[in-house]
């Protein structure tokens, strides 16, 4: 099962106790949505391929107290409706969630119209906003069952293939989990490249903690007594800008970036080749965390 | 309820109040507001609009969305006259310790949504019709659109939404005042014929005098018990900086405030009938 039939499972199950949950899509589908649809048709409303309006019906809903899910592909139901998720969704505090499909290079054979890599910088600096951005299946049902009690708007960013389930729990107010510890360096990631981190592990005997950070904001004193004073990589799936790295300078946490090329190219295949190419691989990371 | 003649009065008294507040503040858009006053006379003293000043979150409440958020200087005209807050706010316009300025914020009692940036309040209104379709509840919703709004395409995909969905419960109004904010709809990119846009897009259409109250009425008829199945638009023809001989249809006035009110109220005096 990949994350996205694992959120609409949770959020279907959860459909049946609170009838104010609704499913606002952009003409986008999922085996998991096809169950919601077929037992609440009339809480799913497809709005064609028109994300603007299928973010401002949503606000519409949720005024109204009902609890919708807007649904579409990642840069699509993002930056394209920008300006109607900040004007109204977050200028007026509005309880939307907005789900995106397709994190990163996830649509690694459809190239940059369909890459999601500057939706996480400019989402995240909309006040009142919360990001789930999702590793694994387990927190993509977390997000789905907390999501719409969140007093506001909330965007889930979904992977599009399927991802092995992490350990740890998921504490969401603490925002993030800890995959390793260690006394001398961190890794900091969030998304798809945790799996990469990992995995790293496995192949090195240099020592390194993980953190994987799964929900913004997150709890920024807790992370600082893990990695203060420690020497930090951070990864992330994003473009150089704006992101996680940026988080993490904002707060006085200095570190080394691993980010994705500030540049568009038509690059396709295996989202690892992909990653790689943009040197973020068990590889660099082994070398980064054995030059200590 | 007033009746229709007094109602051109009652828009009259908004655009005096609504002048001078905007003078007093040295800002807001007098032209937009100014073709909407009948209009707005119409729903809130004519009987239309289902709405408590005491109680502005009313579950029963009609909704009202002003989507062309710039003319908000006659809505809280409206508001202040009806009671939903003190009058006194009005001379705090566009003031540092004042509650309001030149576009529509929902924080003020009686206001649905925060406007501002165009083509985002049919949106809204769409989708607060399907809920209250579906929650069964009978309020209906109204959605106060600019002519020049229309060139936003999000104005289209609500549109196109909102008569799939057979939202009977949702009824728009465009200000058809042929101005955008520079130009003349026709000189810079052409709306008409604009009536049969919307009923390409599946909506029941009128299209009328936006100054006359008793047309107004007449057009909204018994909207409470239509039996379309469909949404349905009203367009009123208007004219920006109606009743003030200076203001009307001069495109350069779009976004100015005269410095002193006299000769616009003078104005606006002498073209009442």
């Amino acid at each position: 099962m990949n994350q996205r039939d694992a959120f609409f499972k949770q959020l279907t199950r959860l459909s049946i106790q609170d009838e104010k949950i609704c499913v606002v899509t952009a003409d986008m589908s999922a085996p998991g949505l096809d169950i919601f649809r077929r037992r609440f048709p009339s809480r799913y409303i497809n709005t064609g391929i028109a994300e603007q309006s299928a973010i401002l019906t949503a606000c519409g809903l949720a005024k109204e107290g009902m609890k919708p899910f807007v649904y579409g592909i990642m840069p699509f139901v993002s930056l394209r409706p920008y300006e109607q998720i900040k004007v109204v969704a977050a200028l007026m505090n509005i309880n939307i969630n907005i789900v995106g499909i397709g994190s990163g290079f996830s649509y690694s054979d459809s190239g940059p119209t369909h890459h999601a890599i500057e939706d996480f910088a400019i989402m995240r600096i909309l006040p009142n906003m919360e990001i789930w951005n999702c590793a694994d299946n387990t927190t993509a049902d977390r997000a789905a069952l907390l999501s719409p009690y969140h007093d506001g708007p909330s965007y889930i960013r979904l992977d599009r293939k399927e991802t092995a389930n992490l350990p740890g729990d998921l504490d969401a107010a603490l925002g993030f989990r800890v995959h390793a510890k260690d006394d001398k360096q961190y890794i900091i990631t969030t998304g798809y490249p945790t799996h990469i981190a990992i995995n790293s592990r496995k192949d090195t005997s240099a020592d390194c903690g993980i953190i994987e950070i799964f929900k913004f904001p997150f709890d920024i004193p807790a992370l600082l007594h893990h990695v203060n004073h420690k020497r930090i990589l951070c990864i992330e799936e994003n473009r150089p800008y704006g992101a996680l790295y940026s988080i993490l300078a904002e707060q006085g946490i200095p570190s080394t970036q691993f980010a994705l090329a500030d540049q568009y190219r038509y690059e396709y295949g295996d989202r690892d080749q992909l990653l790689a190419n943009h040197g973020i691989s068990k590889e660099s990371i082994i070398q980064w965390t054995s030059s200590l | 309820m007033l009746n229709k003649i007094t109602l051109a009065d009652k828009a009259l008294e908004y655009k005096q109040m609504t002048l001078n507040m905007c003078c007093n503040g040295g800002t807001g858009h007098v032209n937009s507001s100014f073709s909407l006053a009948e209009l707005l006379a119409t729903l809130y003293e004519g009987g239309i609009l289902r709405h408590d000043p005491k109680d502005p979150d009313w579950d029963d409440r009609d909704r009202l969305i002003l989507s062309k958020g710039q003319a908000s200087p006659i809505l809280y005209t409206v508001l202040a006259d009806r009671g939903y807050f003190p009058h006194n706010w009005l001379n705090t316009f566009n003031h540092p310790d004042g509650k309001f300025a030149v576009h529509l914020q929902n924080t003020v009692p009686g206001v649905e949504l925060s406007t501002g940036s165009l083509g985002h309040g049919l949106g809204v209104a769409t989708g607060m019709a399907i809920s209250l379709k579906l929650n069964r509840k009978l309020p209906l919703v109204f959605c106060i659109l600019g002519d020049a709004e229309c060139y936003e395409g999000s104005v289209w995909e609500s549109a196109l939404l909102a008569a799939h969905q057979h939202l009977n419960n949702l009824i728009a109004f465009v200000d058809r005042n042929y101005l955008g904010a520079t130009d003349f709809t026709e000189n810079a990119c052409a709306l008409e014929p604009l009536e049969d846009k919307w009923k390409a897009f599946g909506w029941d259409t009128a299209r009328i005098n936006g100054h006359d109250p008793t047309t107004l009425i007449t057009t909204l008829g018994n909207y409470r018990a239509r039996l379309s199945r469909k949404p349905r638009v009203i367009i009123l023809d208007t004219v920006k900086g109606n009743g003030v001989d200076f203001l009307e249809n001069a495109p350069l006035w779009h976004s100015r405030t005269p410095d002193s009110p006299n000769k616009a109220l003078s104005d606006l005096r002498r073209n009442h009938r």
